[in-house]
């Protein structure tokens, strides 16, 4: 009785807390293939492990069951993509790739630089802010389509394939002008 | 190794051209077999470019960016299709150009149409397929496939052109050659026979000038000698009661003077003047006949051999020139041989051709052969033998006539000679008379007989002859014998005579005297006394006499010189023969 109590007030809790998203499903489907794709266009720093990649979804997850579908099956350079819903990103989070959405635990900005300078590849969302991680959804023309951040990547380690630039939005160059 | 260029067949230049084009067709048919196959590679090239460049677009559904992708491949002007599938094989997003349809669906079985290469990609991401791109490039064009055949061809038409013209130029320079070796031949053959021509026309020539001179001189030299011995004739029987002294004397002189007319009848006998006494004769008896004669003559250094066959023909031929030619014969052996060695007179039937087996039917006639182990003679020799004048023996010992005589001899009888000789072995000469198939009887040689025939009673003469002396020696031997003798010196006084005196009962004229020649007065005589005997005599009578036959009764024929017996002979068989 007691557990199913706090059960209900938590999802209450997490209801009103969760802003409202107004993502319509199609949008969600697609940032969740998204998600799980982008890891095949990125390179990690060190020696290719097998273990699953991590794919964090930090902060209010407004995709839901959309994503564990999406990843479901889903193998990034052959290796399987496992899920992990965190309320904040720490450096020692273990996350491969990091989709920031905030918290009242943690802003996505301190996200940003909690992990800063660290084989993470941060996702952010233009619905969330307009802090941009190495990649930043953003609906133009009613598309989902992203921005990407080559130099962060850079700092962080992280090498994104040409063929994603390729499709970006904009694309900030690694090369310093 | 020498290539002789001539050599090389025109077969061979026209298989070379012929290979020449199938080569060039066999490699133009690969090249465009390479070609189309580079092609259609390029087409898969292009779609599996396309697909490394789409994957992003595709994986994250973006079409704008695919469809600028696609836009870029499109450039190309022989894309046809450039189009993106998806992973369910739906069309993403594409173009199609130049009525070429584009597919909504993926589909393997879709022919995109001719000329055209088709290419498929899938499109990866990591090891997962999650699209397929596909490409319809147009091979090349017509105009510029045709227009590449059409070098080709060219290139390879000229290069067999050539070897065409190059063959066919060949052919024709060995044809001129071979027609200007063929000329050279020819001329080089005519040539020679014109050498051949010119050298028998020089030796015709010179028989034929040689032929007129001894008959020349034998003419005259006859007719002295038919003084000489007509007179010695009668001087012997005049002076027969005296001395012997005289006799033997006058019977050498007649026997000298004989030698001397035999010459003379040689040297006519080859100049082809006179008119020989072929007669029927056994050669077999007629060499037996000679075989003292030969012995004394010959020397005791000369073994001689007599091989007469069995069985031999006739033969029909003036005996004393027979005896003259055998006799010639055996003297040019015994000088071969220098007196000493053997000699060897062989007779035999043959089947003879004059030029070879084979080339005409071959003859009987009678061999004689006379042979000699002597050096024998050399080719040049050889050559000349018969030639007039021509002598191997020293001066004063050959007149150089021998062979000659014998050579006219035996052809104006319907013979040849042969000479075999091999130096160092010796000479054999072949004598070649023809086969006589008449009567059996053959005519002793030389039978002399003291029985003169004399004239009978009312035997009337008329002598006609131009030379006077002659005619005197004649009207004296005729006397002699017991004739009436009336005398004219032409034909024309002989017709007027003639035509006074019908007692006459024989003509005895000369043949060749100027104006009116025996023969045309004999015809003349005929016209007025068509029975009248007529005698002819001549010691240069032309050929047409001999020819005419002298086989009629009433005429009958002497060859000067003659002694007084065959005169006597001769009258009284043509007189009798006309009685008859």
């Amino acid at each position: 009785m007691k557990r199913s109590l706090g059960l209900i007030a938590l999802l209450l809790v997490a209801a009103l807390a969760a802003p409202a998203a107004a993502q319509p499903a199609s949008e969600r489907a697609v940032k969740a293939a998204f998600l799980v794709k982008f890891g095949n266009y990125v390179t990690w720093p060190g020696p290719a492990t097998a273990g699953p990649i991590t794919l964090c979804i930090v902060g209010r997850d407004p995709l839901g069951s959309a994503i564990d579908r999406a990843a479901a099956g889903q193998q990034v350079n052959g290796r399987p993509l496992a899920v992990r819903r965190l309320p904040r990103l720490d450096h020692d989070s273990g996350c491969a790739i990091a989709y920031l959405l905030g918290s009242n635990a943690q802003a996505v900005p301190a996200a940003l630089a909690g992990v800063a300078g660290t084989p993470v590849l941060t996702i952010t969302d233009a619905r969330e802010g307009t802090a941009r991680g190495v990649i930043h959804f953003e609906i133009v023309r009613n598309r989902v389509r992203f921005h990407i951040d080559e130099r962060a990547a850079a700092a962080s380690g992280l090498s994104v394939s040409s063929k994603l630039l390729a499709i970006a939005l904009t694309v900030r160059s690694r090369m310093s002008r | 190794m020498r290539i002789n260029w001539q050599r090389i067949p025109q077969s061979l230049a026209a298989a070379l051209a012929v290979l020449l084009l199938l080569f060039g067709v066999a490699v133009v048919t690969q090249a465009d077999r390479d070609y189309r196959d580079e092609q259609a590679r390029r087409a898969q090239l292009r779609a599996e470019i396309l697909a490394a460049n789409v994957v992003a677009a595709v994986d994250f559904a973006d079409l704008e960016a695919a469809r600028e992708t696609v836009a870029a491949f499109g450039v190309d002007p022989a894309a046809r299709i450039v189009a993106i599938y998806d992973a369910g094989g739906t069309l993403m997003t594409g173009m199609s150009r130049a009525s070429v349809r584009l597919p909504q669906r993926l589909d393997p079985t879709f022919v995109p149409g001719a000329n055209l290469a088709e290419g498929r990609a899938p499109i990866m991401r990591a090891r997962e397929q999650i699209g397929t791109t596909y490409v319809v490039s147009e091979l090349e064009p017509l105009s510029r496939r045709l227009a590449r055949y059409a070098l080709i061809t060219l290139l390879a038409v000229m290069a067999s052109l050539i070897v065409a013209i190059l063959g066919l130029s060949q052919a024709a320079l060995r044809r001129a050659n071979r027609e200007l070796q063929d000329t050279n031949a020819e001329l080089l053959r005519q040539m020679s026979e014109r050498e051949k021509a010119e050298s028998q026309l020089r030796q015709a020539q010179k028989m034929e000038s040689i032929g007129q001179l001894t008959g020349g001189i034998a003419h005259d030299f006859n007719n002295m000698l038919a003084i000489v011995i007509g007179s010695l004739d009668i001087a012997e029987r005049r002076f027969e009661r005296n001395p012997e002294r005289a006799k033997i004397a006058i019977g050498h002189a007649l026997e000298g003077a004989n030698r001397a007319a035999s010459l003379t009848r040689r040297l006519l006998a080859f100049a082809r003047q006179a008119p020989l006494q072929p007669q029927p004769i056994d050669a077999n008896a007629l060499v037996a006949g000679m075989s003292e004669l030969l012995r004394r003559t010959l020397g005791e250094g000369i073994t001689i051999e007599t091989v007469l066959a069995g069985g031999l023909w006739r033969t029909h031929a003036d005996p004393g020139q027979v005896e003259n030619a055998i006799l010639n014969l055996c003297v040019n052996a015994r000088d071969a041989m220098e007196g000493h060695g053997q000699l060897t007179i062989e007779t035999s039937n043959t089947m003879f051709a004059p030029d070879g087996p084979g080339a005409k039917a071959a003859d009987p006639f009678v061999v004689i052969a006379i042979s000699d182990n002597g050096p024998g003679m050399t080719q040049e020799v050889l050559d000349r033998a018969f030639e007039p004048f021509f002598t191997t023996k020293g001066l004063g010992k050959g007149t150089g006539l021998g062979l000659a005589q014998v050579y006219g001899f035996v052809r104006q009888s319907g013979g040849h000679v042969n000479i075999h000789t091999e130096l160092g072995q010796g000479t054999t000469v072949c004598l070649y008379l023809p086969r006589y198939f008449g009567a059996d009887t053959t005519v002793p040689v030389d039978e002399p007989s003291r029985d003169l025939p004399r004239a009978q009673d009312g035997e009337i003469v008329l002598v006609v002859e131009d030379e006077e002396q002659v005619r005197r020696m004649s009207i004296e031997t005729l006397s002699e014998l017991g004739y009436q003798v009336v005398e004219a010196q032409d034909g024309l006084d002989a017709l007027q005579i003639l035509a006074n005196r019908p007692d006459i009962t024989l003509l005895f004229t000369d043949i060749v005297m100027p104006d009116m020649n025996g023969r045309q007065l004999a015809d003349r005589v005929r016209a007025l006394r068509p029975e009248l005997p007529v005698l002819f005599t001549t010691g240069y009578a032309p050929d047409a006499v001999l020819r005419s036959g002298l086989g009629g009764q009433d005429v009958g024929f002497i060859s000067k010189p003659f002694t007084v017996d065959q005169l006597a002979r001769r009258v009284r068989a043509v007189l009798d023969g006309a009685r008859r």
